[in-house]
């Protein structure tokens, strides 16, 4: 029997939940209160992180080993991963050298 | 008479996967995929669960591509920032404009109110025929408005 792993199983199941639901009030607070640098800094941490498990969820379902091979599988894990930190730290960068991610929605919804 | 010694047959080494293995993987490329989701009836369940992924999907490529452009673009001279963004999208035609803000809006409500739903089955509620389609109507109604009253703002 292999190790327990905390990253396996009902703790990530737990975690993308608890994700999923801090996303309600986050958006919530968002649309309502307008651009505020912790809700744009967490907006521009906590909707990556959901999308990236999504897309790996993804990646497990229709790019899996039998279909694209090991080598295959795990390319497009790995490039997920960098894809990931990529947007985290183009967010990071708009949020603190630009207007912040709420305010470009609103500005970019009345332009 | 053969020479005393002299080996009739010749052996070389081989490697199994590529013997046995190989030919199987070049066999099953080219067969055909029987049909399941062109032959299976139409129903909300799995429609809505399709087009949940779907949506999160494209938000997230959205929300990905959006990100690396102006994380990506000073080093490639790609100019993305929010003055270019409000100035090229201030040129679009009202109508346009309009249609587009549903296109952009209608998967964003959708995929928000089914993950309210998705959230709600993890709590164990819902979890009924009744329920699911009960909930599942609610969801297109809730996300077809909320999406037309986004892109009437």
């Amino acid at each position: 029997i292999p190790p327990p792993n905390q990253l396996h199983g009902s703790y990530h199941w737990d975690f993308e939940r608890l994700l999923s639901l801090s996303m309600v009030p986050l958006f919530a607070v968002s649309a309502i209160q307008g651009s505020h640098p912790i809700t744009d800094g967490l907006l521009g941490v906590v909707v990556p992180i959901h999308a990236h498990m999504g897309f790996d969820a993804m990646i497990t379902d229709y790019l899996h080993p039998v279909k694209v091979g090991v080598a295959g599988n795990k390319a497009f894990v790995w490039a997920l991963r960098g894809a990931t930190v990529l947007t985290l730290v183009g967010c990071y960068q708009f949020n603190t050298s630009d207007i912040g991610l709420t305010e470009l929605i609103k500005k970019a919804w009345e332009a | 008479m053969a020479p005393v010694g002299t080996r009739i047959l010749s052996t070389s080494q081989v490697n199994q996967k590529e013997v046995t293995v190989a030919p199987l993987i070049e066999q099953r490329k080219n067969r055909p995929l029987a049909p399941h989701l062109t032959i299976y009836q139409p129903q909300l369940t799995w429609y809505m669960s399709a087009f949940h992924r779907f949506t999160g999907g494209a938000v997230a490529v959205g929300f990905y591509a959006g990100a690396i452009a102006y994380a990506v673009g000073p080093l490639v001279g790609l100019g993305f920032d929010t003055a270019t963004i409000t100035s090229t999208l201030a040129t679009v035609p009202v109508a346009a404009k309009v249609a587009g803000k549903f296109i952009v809006a209608f998967p964003f409500t959708f995929h928000s109110f089914n993950g309210v739903r998705h959230l709600l089955w993890d709590t164990a509620r819902g979890l009924t025929l009744k329920g699911v389609y009960a909930t599942g109507y609610t969801v297109l109604g809730l996300s077809t408005v909320s999406a037309v009253a986004l892109s009437l703002i």
